[in-house]
């Protein structure tokens, strides 16, 4: 119950972040006391790598506050969507908040949006919109996977996500989209191995007004190719197709050695006049270094706006074939 | 009609995005409701009353040159198609002697003149081009969009959302004067400081033509708060981007101003309240740029007079969910006073054009003990062009998308 609200101090019940630095960060339940393998309740205490941790003791204390453990201390942060990401089960391949932040601004969410959203997948991308269109918009999320969609929902209600999120066990592809959601929708992000098909179904769901987004996220082109010809086939309007990589850097105290100290004669190997090494001339500076491996791929997205439905090209030929 | 309704529906005096081709533009309905395009002049009467997103046919006015009014069309079947009869295999034929057309570059002009449609145009430079049918399929597919994008006369009326506003000011911005925000760094901007509906939030900016309180008050829900804290060497235009959106009053009320100095010269109230008709009037009078925009005025006024002390009161009395920073300035000082008035656990974003002046930043945050999860990062970012076996990345990229530095705020070692 901490996902839809910032808040400010701990209780039970609560996921927080534990940070103790940016590759070792880790969501915890805060719950006091816990089953373990044998059925039996006992006190929950959590090993990190700088010694344990009683969950217990962070009852009362504020999201931000440092927190002791036995080698080492950590802090206690409040789950944003953010680092939500960067922290979640991985039940599958998940969407990454680059791509995240732009899905979100393409499908111009905003307080009050009703998205619909397939597939749900481990929820990352889910919790991030949930966020962004509270407290009066709604998600409706599908996913094929039973235990997938299962999991899925438990984890929407323990984060307090209940009223914001909808999640569903459906196969899109066949089935489209609930028929509650028809006519409803201001934007549908579509995630899945053949989102072509599903494009008659979103333009059920999106609003009759026009003006509706669509985006969707594919790793391979060809799915994307299909998509934007599905698109233009059921008169969508404004196809952009974008990839977006983030690029880190880190900011290093480094030292190199000067061009004096490299271009003094070399020093002599024996000799006791050559005990006394000459001082070394090093130059201290400041290094940006982009990280090594960067994610050199994630997947493409597909945008488009379904238009003002005045006169829709399809009913136009009946009336001629009528005649 | 409801009030819904309404929203949806071109309104004199509101501001609206007009897409011509790839040319967009912000544009505000006036009592004479033209538009000046390059050389037309567009009546818009026409679309006065009618929905958002609608797309209209030019119609050339007979007695005056380039002058044309708007005739609703939201067919897209009428839009500009043109037959092709057969095509060639390669371009081995084709040679570059300028004279394929037949048609001179006086008739062309002519033709445009007398007022003749696009789609006629487009047909007769067809007929006249002696190697048309030579092209390939593809070739003809490319000749006709350059063609069809000259001679358009459509345009088509959006209601303006963030998404278009920003990339309608990315294209007119120019460094170092202003800051052009490319709209994945405005996208990562709202992600990273993680824009809860009800939030307060503390926002520093200067040359982005407010493109940053648009964005934010439009992810604000009826209880979120932001407060623009702004200085003296404020641009020109400062609110154009907030003004495109059309908010109501009362989400403008959301946002409060007050100016950087008002803030660092702690003074106490009833100071502000004895000097505040003194400080108004030479702001005004030196400044004449400011003065010949006068929206600018009274919406700066306004905030000023009636909401300035609210906002230092506010800003004074409350802890904030976040930070955010975007100025032609150096923001190191800017970020290291308004830090603390954020609540434990809550994200700053900085933006900047130059890498240099985050990496120095970064350099001193990383000895401070109430900062975490410190990022620095930029984006590759690009366009794909998506046609049936002509599918690859655009020619051109865009690098222009600055560097942002992010961090949580945490509680600092005593």
């Amino acid at each position: 119950m901490s996902f839809n609200r910032y808040k400010d101090i701990i209780e039970e019940g609560d996921t927080v972040i534990l940070y103790i630095n940016p590759q070792a960060m880790y969501a915890i339940q805060v719950q006091s006391i816990i089953e373990n393998r044998k059925g039996e309740k006992v006190e929950n205490v959590m090993q990190t790598k700088y010694g344990a941790l009683k969950i217990s003791s962070l009852f009362g204390k504020q999201f931000g506050s440092k927190v002791n453990l036995s080698h080492g201390w950590a802090y206690v942060l409040y789950p944003t969507p953010e680092l939500w990401t960067q922290t979640l089960p991985h039940r599958t391949q998940i969407i990454y908040t680059p791509d995240i932040s732009l899905i979100m601004f393409m499908l111009e969410l905003k307080p009050g949006s009703i998205v619909v959203e397939s597939g749900t997948g481990s929820g990352s991308l889910t919790h991030s919109m949930a966020f962004r269109v509270q407290p009066t918009g709604h998600i409706y999320t599908y996913d094929f996977h039973e235990q997938r969609a299962d999991q899925a929902q438990k984890e929407f209600k323990s984060h307090g996500l209940s009223d914001i999120v909808t999640s569903q066990c459906r196969d899109v592809c066949q089935n489209g989209f609930c028929d509650k959601v028809s006519g409803k929708a201001d934007a549908v992000f579509l995630d899945l191995p053949h989102p072509h098909l599903v494009i008659p179904f979103a333009i059920k769901a999106l609003k009759p007004s026009g003006g509706g987004r669509i985006c969707t996220f594919s790793p391979c082109i060809e799915q994307v190719i299909r998509t934007c010809q599905a698109l233009q086939d059921h008169g969508f309007v404004h196809l952009k197709t974008v990839e977006c990589l983030e690029k880190e850097y880190q900011v290093l105290n480094r030292t190199v050695t000067t061009f004096a100290s490299a271009s003094r004669p070399p020093p002599v190997a024996t000799g006791p006049q050559n005990a006394i090494e000459p001082e070394r001339e090093d130059k201290k500076f400041v290094a940006c270094v982009p990280s090594t491996s960067p994610r050199g791929h994630t997947g493409y997205l597909t945008t488009a706006t379904y238009p003002v439905e005045n006169q829709p090209p399809q009913m136009v030929k009946i009336e001629i074939k009528c005649e | 009609m409801t009030a819904t309704n309404l929203k949806n529906i071109i309104t004199q005096g509101n501001y609206l995005i007009i897409n011509k081709n790839e040319t967009y533009l912000i544009h505000q309905v006036s009592n004479k409701a033209t538009l000046k395009l390059g050389r037309d002049v567009i009546d818009l009467k026409a679309s006065i009353g009618q929905p958002y997103s609608s797309t209209f046919k030019l119609e050339p006015i007979p007695e005056k040159k380039r002058h044309y009014t708007l005739v609703i069309c939201n067919d897209n079947q009428a839009r500009n198609q043109w037959a092709t009869n057969g095509c060639g295999t390669d371009n081995k034929l084709i040679t570059d002697d300028s004279s394929s057309q037949l048609l001179s570059t006086d008739e062309i002009i002519a033709l445009k003149e007398s007022g003749e449609t696009g789609q006629n145009i487009v047909e007769r430079l067809l007929e006249n081009s002696k190697t048309f049918q030579l092209k390939t399929e593809y070739a003809q597919e490319k000749y006709l969009k350059k063609k069809a994008r000259k001679y358009c006369d459509f345009l088509t009326i959006f209601k303006p959302t963030i998404r278009l506003v920003t990339d309608v000011l990315y294209k007119q911005q120019t460094i170092p004067k202003t800051i052009p925000i490319r709209f994945d760094t405005l996208a990562q901007i709202l992600c990273r400081v993680n824009l809860d509906p009800g939030g307060k939030y503390l926002l520093y900016e200067n040359g982005s033509q407010g493109l940053l309180q648009a964005s934010l008050l439009n992810q604000l829900h009826d209880d979120g708060c932001l407060i623009h804290i702004f200085s003296s060497t404020a641009e020109q235009n400062a609110l154009r981007a907030v003004k495109a959106m059309n908010f109501s009053e009362s989400k403008m009320k959301q946002m409060l101003t007050v100016s950087l100095y008002e803030i660092l010269n702690k003074r106490n109230e009833l100071d502000i309240k004895e000097e505040k008709d003194e400080d108004d009037v030479p702001i005004c009078s030196e400044d004449k740029k400011r003065k010949s925009d006068e929206a600018y005025i009274q919406v700066k006024k306004k905030h000023r007079s009636i909401t300035s002390m609210d906002g230092l009161n506010f800003l004074k009395s409350n802890k904030f969910d976040g930070l955010i920073v975007v100025c032609r300035e150096e923001p190191t000082e800017i970020v290291k006073t308004f830090l603390p008035y954020l609540s434990l656990s809550r994200p700053f974003v900085v933006y900047s054009a130059y890498r240099e002046i985050l990496v120095s930043l970064y350099a001193e945050f990383k000895t401070r003990r109430d900062v975490v999860f410190l990022r620095l990062t930029d984006s590759f970012m690009r366009y794909h062009q998506v046609l049936p076996s002509r599918t690859h990345p655009d020619v051109t990229m865009d690098n222009g998308g600055g560097y942002l530095f992010s961090g949580l705020f945490v509680e600092g070692t005593k």
